[in-house]
């Protein structure tokens, strides 16, 4: 029985070419988009929560209250991780880690790998497999380097590595002692080399400090540990070291297990519930609107053509089919419909998986060596299959025989029917999307236009980095020299880059309360207004050179002036801890840290002693070809640190990056809302194609009455523009309602307007448009005596 | 082997009411060849679908072998029909992606007959209608008269005790109509009971009674044999 359903099947839908072909293309599309964005999901549900001892891994968080709002953070203090370790017995092991970026060497061989300081129990505790070297994981030697397999093979090649000698920034010698194997994607932590904590103390010295919240702490909890009797315990760990200081009276420390560190990383009201599980349950959506979509187009394809089904199910009938077996026989078909596509879905995966990673910067893989992928497509298929078929079948097999043998079985068309009210679900899907994509790209570009307060036009910057610091000020001398700079300013950090967020300051007149502002604090050893373009609006800028006590000058931007309250700053004291500045002048606001935030308060301190200079921006000299000023900008670092390669950033190429993630965003809900659309019109097509087909004889008989071929096309196309005005109404409030919240999690954003809605609408109604006339044009132009002669 | 009475049968619409068949009472003994007779909308198809457990009658009775079948559910008419009923229709109604033999084997496979049964049965049977050589053909591959040749090999291939025919020979030409007319003799020869519904007088005198209607009961019977 089996074999002949399927002999019917395959019979059939070679018979309907044309159906099969745009079913087929549709939910090929449709599983190859869900199947992606599936196999997405599963990379995002799997991150982390591979660790040997994912179950007891937590990380240490801090939880505060700022202005009345609770808040968290991950960052904590130094010395926390080992006084973990020693007072707490319930806790097994502890790690800390620290970023860093360094110049490893292997003779000529030099790279900039980024790596972690980390305790002795790190690879241990997470179970990163050790390749070759010391099987324990244990880095306790301060002279070691454990180094990934990657890192390895540019370092050395196909040889050896454990046992060889390392140098780090051109100055210290490590020996490899493991090699690790790479840390997959779906890791928070991403490093090359890991250090041991020693080396971290020899580089930057110890900081016992509590106040500073500079690396993360990772506990590992004993088996059978409650995590809340710990987390009760540790509760105020951080302000018990502290005693006395009433701004951690609020403070409290709290466990966050690994499971949950990636899908739920985002703090709403000091607790930690959003993150990428936003994302993930966004697609999960996506993923299920689609092959719904897809289904959809079965589903209305195959009711349409009901007719022609419609006797075979009476002759089987009156043959003594039983309506279950019939139900059986048209899911099959759908299952077989669904494989085929499922063929073509896999191909067009493994042709787009590569663009997908490249556009969310994933490294999504296709196994097909691995069982379980197989029998996620059989899922998919058998899914699609079924959920395509099922209406179908049902609404098929309960044909009376008596009616369609007579040929009693009639289409309806102009009604409100089942079929209208899918085409309005695709619609109003596919015109969501479109809007989605369309907020997100006005909010990119709402952010991008956003006036930076400083010149970003050809200027950059190059680290400060081993004899650069030695040599920094004869660098700067020879820059400027060369003719291929007009002006340089040493920073801490690059413009784009991170700055430190502090408070704790007091000023004449400051409250309690003003001690909890936070500024962010960037730093110049002089010609900052020059360098940067931000303008002067009261004072002056910083100037060691005229004037030496500048090393203590501060500048503040108009926000930082807002939340000192101080009417005329300049001239004024702030003071914190051991630091005493001036304000010696008040710039603009510019832009610091993310362009979607609103303006933050920023203190730009002169040459303090305090902060070092890691950077050194330089503006080139508009007057000479770029490549002309790149080169003699090379030839100055080479010339003064010639252990490091020459690395220079463009500031306008940087500060793009900082739009990736929308980017990302935009893309992709742009990619699925162009998939949702193309699937949606091969339904439409064969809708329209179907209709103009039964109709003929009525449009037939119009024309002998005397319509226009446009009017023809009218009247079919009325019966799609509808269920598109319906869509769009329906689709409009839930974007605009999803796009709101999206935006609320922007300070600095665009308004929806209501041009979106409407650019949405006709894009829909124009593509939908040329998909029906493209059918229904062929019908209206025939010669109408064909359609009476075949009556 | 049929026995009806008072069987009743309205079609309701929002607006319009039909009575289909008005308190008919007839009888079929086994081994007959009966033709129903009468103008269009006289009721004859309804009987037919009632007949064949197509459909079921608002009221009276229909006794099947003496076996009341008038209130059977879906399930016990599909088995009752799929064991005792073969059908021939006026357009044939083979289907379009199965192959002559195919279509014939259809009622074994849904009567869950083994495979070399299945063959063996078919083979007899589309050699009795002379359409072996056509075996691997679709029907819109072959003649109207072929097609109905095989829509009879496929009403007689389960062996069923009843055959019914509406208007068997309609959409043929006369001689391909004779043809059929002559099959269903030699069927009901060897002992297949058939009710046959027509217009044509000229196939009514291939049976052995007429029945005639008008307005879903029955006028006059005529017995030819």
């Amino acid at each position: 029985m089996i074999k002949n359903y399927f002999k019917t099947a395959w019979r059939s839908l070679w018979k309907n070419r044309s159906f099969t072909i745009l079913n087929v293309l549709g939910l090929s599309v449709g599983m190859a988009a869900t199947c992606m964005i599936l196999l997405w999901v599963q990379q995002e549900l799997r991150f982390d929560r591979w660790y040997k001892n994912t179950d007891r891994l937590y990380q240490v968080y801090n939880r505060d209250v700022s202005s009345g709002v609770a808040y968290t953070y991950s960052s904590t203090p130094n010395p926390m991780g080992p006084v973990l370790k020693t007072d707490y017995p319930e806790i097994e092991d502890v790690s800390r880690t620290a970023e860093g970026q360094f110049l490893i060497a292997n003779k000529d061989r030099q790279f900039k790998p980024g790596g972690l300081f980390v305790d002795a129990g790190f690879v241990s505790m997470f179970g990163f497999q050790v390749l070759e070297g010391d099987a324990s994981g244990l880095l306790e030697n301060p002279g070691d380097i454990f180094i990934t397999e990657a890192l390895a093979g540019k370092l050395f090649g196909k040889g050896d590595a454990v046992g060889r000698l390392l140098t780090l920034n051109d100055s210290l010698s490590l020996k490899v002692a493991a090699v690790l194997k790479d840390v997959p994607a779906a890791s928070r932590f991403r490093f090359e080399f890991l250090l041991p904590w020693a080396t971290c103390i020899r580089l930057y010295g110890q900081y016992p400090n509590w106040t500073g919240n500079n690396v993360r702490t990772y506990v590992l909890l004993k088996p059978g540990v409650p995590a809340a009797v710990v987390g009760s315990k540790i509760k105020r760990v951080t302000a018990e070291h502290v005693p006395g200081d009433h701004t951690l009276r609020e403070l409290t420390q709290f466990l966050h297990p690994a499971s949950k560190w990636h899908l739920y990383s985002k703090s709403e009201n000091g607790q930690l519930t959003d993150g990428a599980i936003t994302k993930v349950r966004v697609f999960v959506l996506v993923a299920l609107l689609m092959i719904i979509i897809a289904c959809i187009n079965f589903i209305n394809l195959t009711t349409a053509r009901t007719g022609r089904r419609a006797k075979e199910v009476g002759v089987r009938k009156v043959a003594g089919a039983r309506k279950p077996l019939l139900v059986l026989q048209f899911l099959n078909e759908s299952i077989l419909l669904a494989l085929l596509s499922g063929v073509i879905a896999v191909f067009l995966l493994s042709m787009g998986l590569p663009v997908f990673n490249r556009l969310i910067g994933a490294d999504l893989k296709l196994n097909f060596g691995d069982f379980r992928l197989w029998f996620f497509f059989l899922g998919i298929i058998l899914m699609t299959g079924a959920g395509a078929g099922l209406y179908p079948a049902f609404y098929l097999a309960s044909f009376s025989p008596v009616k369609v043998l007579k040929g009693g079985l009639q289409n309806n068309h102009g009604s409100f029917s089942l079929r209208k009210l899918l085409v309005v679900t695709q619609f109003a899907f596919a015109i969501a999307l479109i809007i989605c994509t369309l907020i997100i790209k006005k909010q990119m570009r709402y952010a991008q236009d956003r006036a930076l307060g400083y010149n970003k036009d050809q200027l950059l910057f190059s680290p400060v980095e081993g004899d650069a610091q030695k040599n920094y000020l004869l660098i700067k001398q020879a820059l400027l020299q060369s003719g291929a700079v007009t002006t340089v300013s040493g920073t801490q950090n690059p413009i784009t880059g991170f700055a430190p967020n502090y408070y704790g300051f007091h000023w004449e007149g400051s409250t309690e309360r003003d001690a909890k502002s936070g500024f962010y604090l960037f730093n110049t050893d002089g010609a900052f207004t020059k360098t940067f373009g931000t303008k002067i609006i009261a004072g002056r800028d910083i100037d060691a050179s005229r004037f030496p006590a500048d090393s203590t000058a501060v500048l503040l931007n108009e926000k930082a002036v807002q939340l000192l309250h101080l009417k005329d700053p300049v001239g004024k004291k702030i003071w914190r801890d051991d630091m005493s500045l001036t304000i010696v002048g008040v710039v603009k606001n510019y832009v610091s840290g993310s362009p979607y935030s609103n303006t933050l308060p920023v203190m730009i301190l002169g040459p303090h002693p305090n902060f070092s200079i890691g950077t050194l921006h330089y503006k080139l000299n508009p007057a000479r070809p770029v490549q002309e000023n790149i080169a003699a900008v090379t030839a100055v670092f080479k010339k003064y640190n010639p252990g490091y390669p020459f690395e220079f950033h463009f500031v306008d190429q940087e500060y793009a990056k900082k739009f990736a993630s929308e980017e990302e965003l935009g893309t992709l809900i742009g990619l699925f809302s162009a998939l949702s659309i193309f699937i949606a019109c091969l339904g439409l097509f064969g809708l329209a194609a179907y209709m103009a087909e039964t109709r003929f004889r009525e449009i037939g008989i119009r024309k002998v009455l005397g319509a226009s071929a446009s009017g023809i096309i009218g009247l079919l196309a009325k019966d799609f523009i509808v269920p598109m005005l319906i869509a769009l109404a329906i689709a409009s409030p839930i974007a605009w309602w999803l796009m709101h919240q999206w935006l609320q999690g922007y300070s600095y954003r665009t308004d929806i307007g209501w041009l979106v809605f409407l650019i949405a609408g006709m894009v829909v109604f124009g593509v939908a448009l040329i998909t029906i006339v493209s059918q229904t044009i062929r019908a209206a132009l025939s010669n109408p005596s064909k359609a009476l002669r075949s009556q | 082997m049929i026995k009806i009475s008072g069987l009743e049968k309205i079609y309701r619409t929002e607006e319009v009411e039909t009575v289909a068949l008005n308190d008919l009472s007839f009888e079929v003994k086994e081994g007959e060849f009966v033709a129903v007779m009468g103008p269009s909308g006289c009721g004859k198809s309804t009987l037919l679908n009632i007949l064949g457990l197509l459909d079921d009658p608002d009221a009276g009775s229909f006794l099947f072998n003496g076996i009341e079948v008038a209130k059977f559910n879906e399930r016990k008419r599909a088995d009752m029909r799929k064991k005792n009923i073969g059908f021939v229709f006026q357009s044939f109604n083979l289907i379009d992606e199965l192959t002559v033999f195919e279509n014939v084997e259809l009622p074994l496979m849904y009567a869950g007959v083994k495979k070399t049964e299945r063959k063996a049965r078919v083979d007899e049977v589309l050699e009795k209608v002379q359409i072996m050589h056509r075996r691997n053909h679709f029907p819109q591959q072959l003649s109207g008269g072929q097609q109905q040749r095989v829509a009879v090999a496929r009403a007689v291939v389960n062996r069923p005790r009843l055959i019914l025919a509406d208007e068997p020979t309609g959409n043929l030409d006369s001689s391909n109509g004779n043809e059929v007319m002559q099959m269903l003799t030699d069927l009901n020869e060897a002992g297949t009971t058939i009710v046959m519904v027509t217009h044509s007088e000229h196939d009514a005198r291939y049976s052995h009674r007429i029945i005639r209607m008008l307005d879903g009961h029955t006028v006059t019977e005529n017995i030819l044999v």
